[in-house]
This record gives structure tokens, sequence and C-alpha cells, in this order.
């Protein structure tokens, strides 16, 4: 690739900055055994939505996988179709109009991020309530080792390859289970305190047509144009809801935007710890003492809180306080650079076993996750 | 090669500055890819908003920064609404001041005063003639 342009692949969504040797971007399977072949260390790329900084190389190439769009073998009786790794999951969406079925698991980023990028953090998202993380829905995924070879990897071996950032090997391919497209309303509900929000969220998880739960606090809330007091985004596979049509697709567009507001108002870090329900309140008081705006997908216990330049140096305090309460210091966006050094020992024992087994060469995305 | 007066090199610099500071409010989410036709197409990232924002924030003077249909759907899908055409037009402005314009759409403009056609042929059906400055 051109030398001044290897800049746009520098950085991602994280915006940590780093160096790129060089870009690669192929067209098909054999063009990325190429690529990997032919260099020692690589780093492999998405849509680059990643906000961790998984895909931002740190003097490697960076392998773009946005060209393997192929789609085929779309069963409908089935409900499973096989995409290449550079989809766009609402381009897969667009694909599958007109049929019954969809991709359901919906990460913000749904309008840019990749099926391959999706698999290596195992998105969640803001249907994560009902339909749980991407892998959830993968019956395969194909990989590439480093030395070349293609392997076809099931269930059992998922583990090996969805959440694990890249350090594993390339998916090229995968075949997604699809589910039945649903009628979709929303409510936005008010509430005066958190241990109503705790209440109601216990409350709607009982329901089996509630596919999402997304908490604003009190600060977000007013930011986009809600109010005071603290709300939650439902969405109902029902009309249930009290918004459909346009005002359902709104409300939807103001939850997808509200980090890149936030972000845009200085509160650039954004982390995702996951929480039991009840131990919710505690966390967000101590984020709420620290001034630090916190949104996220409360269904599943994931928060979002988004710190600016002076509020980061909590971050350690926050994550000991996650872990204390029992919580997992990453719940979706991965580890990536950013979150390295709040691995634990034995994780990383766990993951460094895996690494040596998958990539004994030490190929691809090194330095990342561990 | 032609020479470049002081006032454009100034100009051309203030201009990449001007460029530069329309990106400082990008926060890199990377949504303004969705709706971009030309990364849709070509699928680098260099051709998508956030790609030339990292050029133009670098000061980056690339020709890939005509490759951009100016449609504005990436200034629609941005959640900050950053004026990425504006900076777009700025970065190629500067770029021509320095004589590192497209040597195609310099043709096109010597055509256009030459001919009064873009393709440089005399109109033989008598259709209307364009003028450049
Ligand atoms: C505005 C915004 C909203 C977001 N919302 C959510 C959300 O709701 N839920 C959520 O979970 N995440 C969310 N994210 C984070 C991010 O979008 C997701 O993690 C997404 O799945 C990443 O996809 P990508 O194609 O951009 O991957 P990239 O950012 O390019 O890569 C992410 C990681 O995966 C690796 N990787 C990418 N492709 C492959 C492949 N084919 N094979 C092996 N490794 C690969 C990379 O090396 C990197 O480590 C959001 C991000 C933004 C900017």
């Amino acid at each position: 690739m051109r030398k001044n342009l290897l800049k746009s692949y520098e950085s991602d969504a994280s915006r940590l900055k780093g160096k790129a040797l060089d870009v690669f971007c192929p067209r098909n399977v054999d063009e990325v055994r190429d690529v990997v072949l032919k260099n020692d260390r690589v780093v492999i790329r998405g849509a680059g939505t990643g906000l961790a900084g998984g895909a931002v190389p740190q003097g490697e190439v960076v392998l773009d996988l946005s060209r393997l769009t192929g789609v085929s073998n779309f069963d409908e009786g089935r409900k499973t179709i096989e995409v290449e790794a550079g989809v766009v999951l609402d381009d897969l969406q667009d694909y599958l109009r007109g049929s019954d079925l969809e991709f359901p698991v919906k990460p913000s980023s749904h309008a840019v991020a990749t099926i391959g990028g999706m698999i290596a953090t195992d998105a969640v998202g803001s249907r994560g309530v009902k339909y749980g993380r991407t892998s959830t829905w993968v019956k395969w995924v194909e990989v590439m080792d480093s030395m070349g070879g293609l392997e076809k990897k099931g269930v059992t071996e998922m583990s090996d390859y969805a959440g694990m950032e890249g350090i594993t090997g390339v998916i090229v391919r995968a075949c997604l289970k699809l589910s039945g497209i649903k009628e979709r309303s929303a409510s936005v509900i008010r509430l005066g305190d958190l241990d109503e929000v705790v209440n109601l969220v216990r409350r709607l998880k009982q329901r089996r047509d509630v596919s999402m739960i997304e908490f604003l606090d009190r600060a977000v809330s007013k930011g986009v144009g809600f109010g005071d007091g603290y709300h939650l985004i439902v969405e109902y596979e029902s009309d249930d809801g009290s918004l459909k049509g346009e005002d359902y697709e709104k409300v939807m567009g103001i939850r997808d935007g509200i980090y890149p507001f936030l972000a845009g108002k200085g509160y650039i870090r954004i982390e995702d710890p996951k929480i039991m329900i009840d131990r919710f309140p505690k966390l967000m008081s101590w984020l709420e003492s620290k001034g630090v705006p916190t949104f996220g997908h409360i269904g599943v216990g994931i928060l979002h809180p988004c710190f600016n330049v002076e509020q980061e140096k909590s971050i350690p305090e926050m994550m000991k306080l996650v872990k204390r309460l029992g919580g997992q210091v990453s719940g979706e966006h991965g580890i990536g650079i950013l979150k390295r050094g709040f691995v634990e020992v034995n994780d990383q024992k766990i993951l460094w076993n895996v690494k040596k087994r998958t990539d004994p060469m030490g190929k691809f995305n090194v330095g990342k996750v561990i | 090669m032609k020479k470049i007066s002081n006032t454009d090199r100034i100009e051309a610099g203030n201009l990449m500055e001007e460029a530069s500071e329309i990106f400082d409010s990008c926060v890199q989410c990377g949504l303004c890819k969705g709706r971009c036709g030309v990364f849709r197409v070509l699928r680098e990232e260099g051709f998508s908003a956030r790609g030339k924002g990292a050029l133009l924030s670098g000061k980056i003077m690339d020709k890939i920064l005509f490759e951009c249909n100016l449609c504005r759907a990436c200034e629609e899908s941005c959640p900050l609404g950053v004026k990425v055409c504006e900076a777009v037009l700025k970065g190629r402005e500067a770029m021509v001041l320095l004589g590192r314009g497209l040597k195609e759409n310099e043709k096109m403009i010597g055509n256009v005063r030459k001919t009064g056609s873009p393709f440089g042929a005399k109109s033989s059906t008598g259709e209307e003639k364009l003028f450049c400055c």
C-alpha cells in the first residue's frame, strides 16, 4: 500500500496510535494465505471499530479482511448462511431482507462491524439479554493458521477463536445460525433511583418478549434529551412498547449514538465491566461519585462507563472494585492492548496455553490480550 | 514544474491546518464507513471519511483526497456531525495550490478553457459551451 495511506490503519475506534509496516487487503482466501506466509507478524483487522486497540499495529503488517465479502449457501429451511469474514453485519441483514430471517446479535456498531470482528471479540450488544453473544449463533468458523492451513472448527473448538481477538488465527469464513425476524417496539422508562432500576430489570428479564434492556444514567439521559432521572430503553418483540415504526427507529438511533456523543464531549475512554445486577448499584454509586457518565446493556450486566482524560487514572480503582464485586473487567469489547494489565495471572496462563497450541510461531496479534 | 509562490504555499498550509482542525472532533468510531459509497466499493480504510481524517490530521496530502464524491453520506451517519466534505475540499484546494492536483483535472480544465468542452472536442451539435476562470 502507498506509504501515505498507512496512517489510516494505525489506529481504530480505541484511538490508540500504532505503526503499520504495510497493509494488505486480500480479495480471497488464497491472497490471505499469501500475506500470512510472507510475513512474520500480522495484525488482523475487520472494520476497526474495536474499542480495546486489538486491530492497532505496533510495527507489524496489517491484514485487512474488509474485502472478503462473499455470502453463500443460504439455507432458509435450516436457518443458516455462510459468510466471509469481511461481511458487515448490516449488509448481511440487507442480504437476508425478503426472507423471514436475520442475525439476531446487534452491537451498536452494526452498520460497520464485520462478522469476523464480531466473532473475534465475541460481541454482545444490546440484544444480549435475549440472544447472548455472537458465538451462540456460529455453527463453525473456518480458520487459517500461521502455516496457511485452513480448518473448520465447530462448536467444541469455538472458544479457541471466538472472543480470542485474533491471537489464535485468522477467521476467514463462518457458518451463522439465523433467527426469525420479529415485529419490534420499544419504550423509554424513567426511574427515580438505582433500586428501582434493579427491580424493573429483574422483572423485565422474566419476560420472553423483552430483547433489549439498556440503561442510561442521569447524565447520559439528560445529554441525549430524555430529561431528569435514570432511564431504561426496553425493546419488546411484541407491540407492548409505546414506540413503534419511525419512533422506534429514532430511539434505536439515539441508543447507537450514545458512545460517539459522549466521546465528542471528551469522555473518550469507554470501558465495559460486567457485573451481577444486585451489585450494580454499588458500582454505579462509585461511578457517580467520580462524575463518570455511564450507560450499557444492563440486561446482561454490561456497563459502559466513559472516562475523560482527567478521570482515566481512576480506571484501575474501578477495575479493583469490579473484581471485588465479583464482576469481569471486560464484558464485550475485549482486552486488546488497553486492558492487558487487568487480566488475572491464572487467566493469562490459560490464554498462553491456547496461544501456544494454536499459533506456536507467534504470528498473529502479538502484544494483544496477553 | 510549476513554480509555487510563497503566498500559495502559506495559503495551502492554512488550508491543511483548517482541514485538520475539522477532524479534531472526530472520535474515530468508524460509523461513517457504513454509508460511504466509495468505501463500500473499494473497501480500504483510506477511502473512508475516518481514513481521510487520519491523513488530514497528520497533514498528509495524497491523491486519495480526490476519491470522494462529496455526497455527505458520511456526515449524515457521523454522530458528531464532522464536516468531512469541507475538510476534503480544503485538502484538495491545498494540493492544487501546491501543484499537486490531479493531472486529469488539470487536463479537463485546460480543455474547458480551450474548447468549452471537458473532453477537448469542439461541440458540433451547438451545445452550450462551458467556461472556466
Ligand atoms: C460506536 C461503537 C459501538 C459499539 N458497540 C458495541 C456493542 O454494542 N457491543 C460490542 O460487543 N461491541 C461494540 N463495539 C465494539 C466493536 O464494534 C465490536 O467489538 C465489533 O465486533 C468489532 O468488529 P470489527 O470488524 O470492527 O473488528 P476490529 O475492530 O477490526 O477487530 C477487533 C478485534 O478482532 C480481531 N479480528 C477482526 N477480524 C478478525 C478475523 N477475521 N479473524 C481473527 N481476528 C479478527 C482484530 O485483530 C481485533 O483484535 C462498538 C464500537 C463502536 C465504535
